[in-house]
């Protein structure tokens, strides 16, 4: 039976190690801890349940904007201070924003817990910004943009038109990093309003893994975070898309692609959902190694594209299953795109061996050990959980649902998402020489 | 023979007080520190020359193997670029008795895949996975290396793929600035050349492929790795089951390039680029110098870390770039310092401009002991969480042997913290020399050549 995670007022004793054990304070805020002896290191793993999906028209990419000024400087920490502080105990840090959340993390030398704590506490409890700071965060932030989409090949394509193309909701339609308009267009203001809805206690997950006291650490998370005032709720954004009613079309001409190429991507639903087992389980047979079947017919036997890559996008909410490939020089694009269109047509009809799902099983249980590795990933992945459902737990559980996973399960996944009305399309043509 | 290595660090943090305005609060101080104990290494060989460690480490069921061959793009000649790239992917294309699909499959039935990495001294064949399999990969391996299968259909494929990679290497800028400043600094020596042309790609034969192998692969030149959990015995047994029968083969090859670097600017095209892409450095001196340590913590104060001055300077202070960086890159017996930065067109020549006023700066200023302090327990931790992760044990046993470097380890957090205020300054005053800084420029050059030709001479 499902037993609900409880998160505790107090600590009484010092838990074992390996056990999750979870505390909310007063103003709301989750706190997950696991130790974790092997190394002397801690990480502290703070996500806000906010992201591009919060943002209005006109403002995209201000979530990650921000995410850039909560290192600018708060009450009792100056500009780039915070970096510096953890740097200089030997720690490291940064930040990074989704469609879904924010995270900030430390990794700290064991005996540096509490400076990461007060760290944290102190910008969730006030900004202190100043226009020039925006300014200067908000030029890096074009140059982020520029280094990683406008001045590559196939990344206008990868991180921004997919979405564009595929979603009729702007939560998810526009990009993390946004436009160069929308950026100019942000104010100081927006960046108050923005901390003060979204960057309370009661709308974050603090989580902590690694050599530490659990007793001790909590009193510290009491001593610095309980003060801080919880917010109001967060208005609760509308991330439904309507079904696909027919295939989508779009032709785009790429500055600096080498060859043309192709983006396919289909409706998917949330992360939430029963069916998302079976489609990482569709990514591993479709899409993983050398072995997997898109490698094996559109490189190695049919040899019609040059590279192929995809799989399941990450999202919380209505998510995307998508294949991006390079066409082969001496290929025909409708080539590429037919074979493309049969192997997802294939998967749905055909029989899938039972050693190939064993062969996939295997690889997320890997995969799975894999990102338990660290503190720091096992963090987020309690940050995740945490976020996704309320509990934490569910890490030990997730592994056994892929394993319940059949063959069945698999064809009539495919059959009901790999359908022609749910896809987009998008053609890369390289720009031609003036 | 056995050797039994037991490492043990104490892991030094100097407690940080630091003085901030008296009506903020100041950050909580630190208790004491832990020690760091790395792990035990067991090494042993066979008599064909074979190398062999072991680092029992960690508590998840898992395994790193890695085979280190000393052979790379070293050992290509003008003429075969990436030759040593191709024949290490075609290993795993094939052996005498199993296919490319079969070699994924059984990699992937053990929950992991086999991985190749070339690079430019040394080569690698590994994979990772769950820890019952490790002797089934190791036997794996030693089937791959040892009985090549050369299968024609897939180095046909994988020459298109390489062809592939290259125009899609050839369409960032980062690798266009990369081939040129390596070019201008290595000349005719193999680390100057880090592309092929499409016709040598297309040019390559099967039969240079295989003399390509039979002169670079044996046991003489390979060290296996296995950091993870693992039956130490079974595994032992493994490597001396599959590698005892390969033949010795030639020696490391060795061919010790002697850099040059002069003031002078090279412009790479890139029309309509919203950004250059700077790549500005020189050689310096590899990790066997007496000033490696002192070198290395210059370049980390310098540019080599967020908080590092170019950084603060051209990131935080101007905004002109995200991703400023400085490093130092060893071969063996040699090594160069670059500073990277990908800043917006307009703002090229300023962004260069700040880069020389910073190293000027510590060339006639030494840095406040506080500023040295951070930098030094900055680097001491990373090299913590460096060596807490199985990949990260491996790699820096890679670098103690490549480089011949004993104590190195032991020795780590000592050496950093030794060094002091003067050994930066005279570090940037002995080997980052204005006057030696190659500068390479991809981006619009129209734009570009205005802002910078007060530098230095721009070359053709």
């Amino acid at each position: 039976m499902k037993r609900n995670f409880q998160f505790l007022n107090t600590l009484d004793q010092e838990p074992e190690e390996q056990q999750i054990v979870g505390i909310q304070l007063n103003n709301g805020l989750q706190v997950v801890m696991l130790k974790n002896q092997r190394t002397p290191i801690v990480a502290v793993d703070l996500w806000y349940k906010v992201g591009s999906k919060d943002e209005q028209p006109g403002k995209s990419g201000f979530a990650h904007l921000f995410e850039h000024m909560m290192f600018e400087g708060s009450q009792n920490v100056g500009k780039a201070e915070h970096m510096k502080l953890i740097n200089d105990v030997g720690g490291m840090v940064n930040g990074s924003t989704t469609q879904d959340r924010t995270n900030y993390w430390e990794i700290v030398p064991a005996n540096q817990l509490e400076l990461a704590l007060w760290l944290e506490a102190d910008r969730m409890q006030s900004l202190h910004v100043t226009r020039e700071n925006f300014d200067n965060q908000r030029a890096t932030v074009k140059e982020e943009r520029r280094l990683r989409i406008d001045n590559q090949p196939y990344m206008r394509v990868l991180y921004e038109l997919k979405d564009e193309i595929a979603y009729s909701n702007f939560a998810y339609k526009h990009s993390v990093i946004g436009s160069m308009e929308d950026l100019d267009r942000a104010t100081l203001q927006d960046v108050r309003d923005f901390h003060d809805l979204y960057y309370r206690p009661n709308n974050a997950v603090l989580t902590l893994v690694g050599d530490f006291q659990m007793c001790h650490a909590a009193e510290l998370i009491q001593k610095y975070f309980s003060p801080i005032p919880a917010g109001q709720s967060i208005p609760p954004v509308n991330l439904t898309e309507p079904p696909g009613k027919q295939e989508i079309r779009f032709n785009y001409e790429d500055q600096f692609a080498p060859f043309p190429a192709i983006s396919v991507a289909f409706k998917i639903p949330e992360r939430t959902h029963p069916d998302y087992y079976a489609l990482e389980i569709l990514e591993k047979i479709l899409f993983d190694g050398e072995s997997s079947r898109f490698y094996s017919r559109l490189v190695e036997e049919d040899q019609v594209a040059l590279h192929v890559f995809g799989g399941q996008d990450g999202k919380f909410g209505p998510g995307l299953f998508f294949i991006f490939a390079q066409l082969h020089p001496q290929k025909h694009f409708s080539d590429l795109e037919n074979t493309i269109l049969q192997e997802f047509e294939k998967i749905g009809q055909d029989a899938i061996s039972k050693q190939e799902l064993v062969k996939a099983q295997n690889k997320i249980r890997h995969d799975f050990i894999s990102q338990q590795e660290s503190v720091r990933s096992l963090a987020d992945l309690l940050c995740f959980y945490t976020t996704l459902s309320g509990n934490p737990e569910q890490l030990y559980r997730e592994m056994s649902r892929f394993e319940k996973v059949t063959v069945d399960d698999l064809q009539r996944v495919a059959r009901k998402y790999f359908s022609a009305t749910n896809r987009s399309i998008i053609e890369i043509y390289p720009r031609k020489e003036s | 023979m056995k050797i039994l290595t037991s490492l043990s660090i104490f892991f030094l943090i100097i407690l940080l007080i630091m003085p901030l305005f008296s009506q903020r609060e100041t950050p909580p101080e630190g208790s004491q520190p832990k020690d760091f104990v790395l792990p035990a290494v067991k090494n042993f060989s066979l008599d064909n020359g074979f190398q062999a460690s072991l680092v029992n480490y960690g508590e998840l069921p898992k395994a790193v193997v890695r085979i280190m061959i000393s052979a790379g793009n070293i050992n290509e000649s003008k003429e075969n670029v990436w030759l040593a790239d191709i024949t290490m992917d075609l290993l795993k294309e094939g052996t005498s008795s199993l296919n490319a699909g079969e070699i994924a499959r059984k990699a992937a039935g053990m929950g992991g895949t086999v991985n190749t990495a070339v690079g430019l001294d040394q080569s690698w064949i590994g994979g990772e996975v769950l820890s019952e399999f490790t002797p089934d990969l190791i036997s794996l391996l030693a089937e791959i290396l040892l009985s090549p299968g050369f299968p024609e259909k897939e180095f046909e494929r994988l020459k298109k793929d390489y062809l592939r990679n290259l125009n899609i290497q050839k369409s960032r800028p980062q690798s266009l600035a990369q081939e040129k400043f390596l070019g201008v600094l290595y000349g005719d020596h193999p680390y100057g050349r880090i592309f092929p042309s499409e016709s040598m790609i297309s040019g390559y034969t099967l039969p240079q492929v295989k003399n390509f192998y039979e002169i670079n692969f044996g046991a003489l030149r390979a060290h296996i790795y296995v950091v993870g959990k693992f039956n130490a015995e079974k595994v032992e047994k493994s490597i001396r089951t599959s590698f005892a029968s390969w033949k010795t083969g030639e020696e490391t090859y060795v061919n010790i390039p002697q850099p040059q670097s002069k003031r002078k600017i090279y412009l790479v095209k890139r029309p309509d680029a919203p950004q250059s892409t700077i790549y500005l450095g020189l050689p310096v001196i590899d990790p066997t110098q007496e000033d490696y340590f002192p070198m290395l913590v210059t370049n980390t104060l310098l540019g080599g870390y967020f908080s590092s001055r170019i950084t603060s300077n051209i990131r935080e202070d101007k905004g002109y770039t995200y991703s400023p960086r400085s490093s130092i890159t060893n071969h063996f017996r040699d090594a160069y310092w670059v500073q990277t930065a990908d800043v917006s067109t307009d703002v090229t020549g300023a962004a260069i401009k700040e880069i020389f006023y910073e190293i000027d700066r510590l060339q006639n200023e030494a840095p406040t002991q506080d500023e040295l302090e951070g930098v030094q327990n900055y680097m001491a931790g990373v090299f913590v969480l460096r060596n807490s992760s199985r990949t990260g044990i491996v790699g820096q046993l890679v670098f103690m042997n490549l480089h011949g470097l004993n104590n190195y380890l032991n020795n780590y957090v000592k050496n950093i913290y030794e060094v002091t205020p003067e050994d930066v300054q005279e570090m940037a005053q002995k080997y980052l020399k204005d006057d030696e800084m190659t500068i390479v420029i991809v981006g619009d050059q129209e734009k570009v050549r205005g802002q910078v030709e007060r530098f230095a001479e721009i070359m053709k």
